[in-house]
């Protein structure tokens, strides 16, 4: 009996294995035509983009200018470049995650002398990081995460109600470690070994 | 008991080799030759031609980037073009990129098109936080990479499973430093509790064996 249980697990061990070794990519998220619809509308817009990993629910205006003026778009260096922007009624640009996001890079687009907020959230609502960013028309390279619990949304706004727009938003999910994974492993075979203990003692069966 | 250990080592074992591999190692504080082998480009093609212009000391050039997540980890790739300049523009010596920190990478540089500029070597920094590809060669008098020609494919596979924004710099007596996506920060908030739960794993084995 005792044998087959550990035998089992064993196969389990090495079921979570080989999925570990399957790690999911990164998500990147560029607002450019060719994967997401411009809102010619003006003010605020809610989005659900489906990923591999999940849904990405978001709140602004995809769009590409920035009072009135087109912005050079930092990839490519075009005047073309399409990014979510905050709008004048919500005056943020919000971000929920279905699945767990372990950090995110995104470029920082603020008009001269305005400076921008962030913030991140985990599942229950508490803030996990903040930051703050001074617009001067260049696109700013901003980074957060990883953080101990998972980031569920995030979102940018700016102090005055000004606006600003965030571009090539790349999320990394949560991966599971396979060290971490194979220390389980034995933690769990551990687990077992103690009620094979336990076992033996009731039955009164002498340890081999 | 004793069948069973023997198949938790060998899956140890296992997963100790899933880990190593490949081309050339670059280790922490390491230089070496470049090989001329062509990356693997298996996996999810993460990030697909991002592009960066090059604009300094003479140089007018640009940068594409493409990544592609493979069962090791992030794989990324870099090529550098140089076209319609002046062929009095400055020659660009050294390319470097950062945030490999406690990653195993390799690395090389591949002729993908007959004519394009390999490096003459790669070296690592002993923290391993940086690796250079230099085109430069003083002793052979080749000032490095010129206008109007295009480098190799220059590839770094690293273990990282997280992928951020970073760094690229191009080091010509000046430095010009351009946003490139690089290997992100590992979180390990579990790891420790888990390793708790192995070391008592531990222990009930010995106790059964008394």
């Amino acid at each position: 009996m005792r044998n087959k249980g550990l035998i089992l697990l064993l196969l389990c061990g090495l079921l979570i294995l080989g999925f570990s070794g399957a790690a999911q990519a990164a998500i990147l998220m560029n607002f450019d035509p060719t994967a997401f619809t411009p809102d010619t509308a003006t003010g605020s817009h809610s989005h659900t983009y489906t990923t591999a990993l999940g849904n990405v629910t978001f709140n602004g205006r995809i769009w590409n200018e920035i009072n009135g003026s087109p912005v050079a778009d930092h990839t490519t260096g075009t005047t073309s470049g399409y990014f979510l922007k905050n709008t004048t009624d919500a005056k943020k640009v919000t971000m929920n995650f279905s699945f767990d996001v372990s950090s995110f890079s995104l470029y920082w687009l603020g008009l001269s002398g305005v400076t921008m907020n962030g913030a991140t959230y985990d599942a229950a609502g508490n803030v996990l990081g903040t930051g703050t960013s001074t617009g001067n028309k260049t696109w700013v390279f901003q980074s957060d995460g990883p953080y101990t619990s998972p980031i569920r949304s995030i979102a940018f706004w700016t102090s005055g109600g000004n606006n600003m727009a965030i571009d090539d938003l790349l999320i990394n999910p949560v991966v599971p470690e396979p060290t971490s994974l194979s220390l389980l492993g034995l933690g769990l075979l551990g687990l077992f070994g103690f009620k094979g203990n336990k076992n033996l003692k009731k039955k009164g069966v002498k340890k081999i | 008991m004793k069948k069973f250990l023997i198949a938790a080592l060998m899956c140890a074992c296992v997963l100790g080799m899933t880990s190593t591999a490949k081309a050339v190692v670059l280790a922490p504080g390491g230089v070496a030759a470049i090989t001329n082998s062509a990356p693997a480009l298996l996996g999810t093609h993460v990030i697909v031609g991002y592009n960066q212009s090059v604009v300094y000391d003479s140089i007018t050039a640009s940068i594409t980037q493409d990544v592609y997540l493979n069962s090791t980890g992030y794989l990324f790739l870099y090529r550098i073009t140089r076209s319609g300049e002046p062929t009095t523009n400055n020659s660009v010596h050294r390319f470097t990129t950062t945030d490999f920190t406690g990653f195993a990478t390799d690395a090389d540089a591949y002729q993908s098109v007959v004519g394009d500029d390999l490096p003459h070597f790669m070296d690592r920094s002993g923290t391993g936080n940086t690796i250079g590809f230099s085109f430069e060669n003083l002793s052979s008098g080749d000032l490095g990479l010129a206008p109007n020609t295009n480098s190799a494919i220059l590839w770094i596979q690293t273990n990282t499973q997280y992928l951020t924004m970073g760094t690229g710099n191009f080091i010509n007596g000046g430095v010009k430093a351009v946003p490139l996506y690089a290997p992100g920060v590992v979180p390990e908030p579990a790891t420790l509790s888990l390793l708790g739960l192995g070391i008592l794993g531990l222990f009930g084995f010995r106790r059964r064996k008394v």
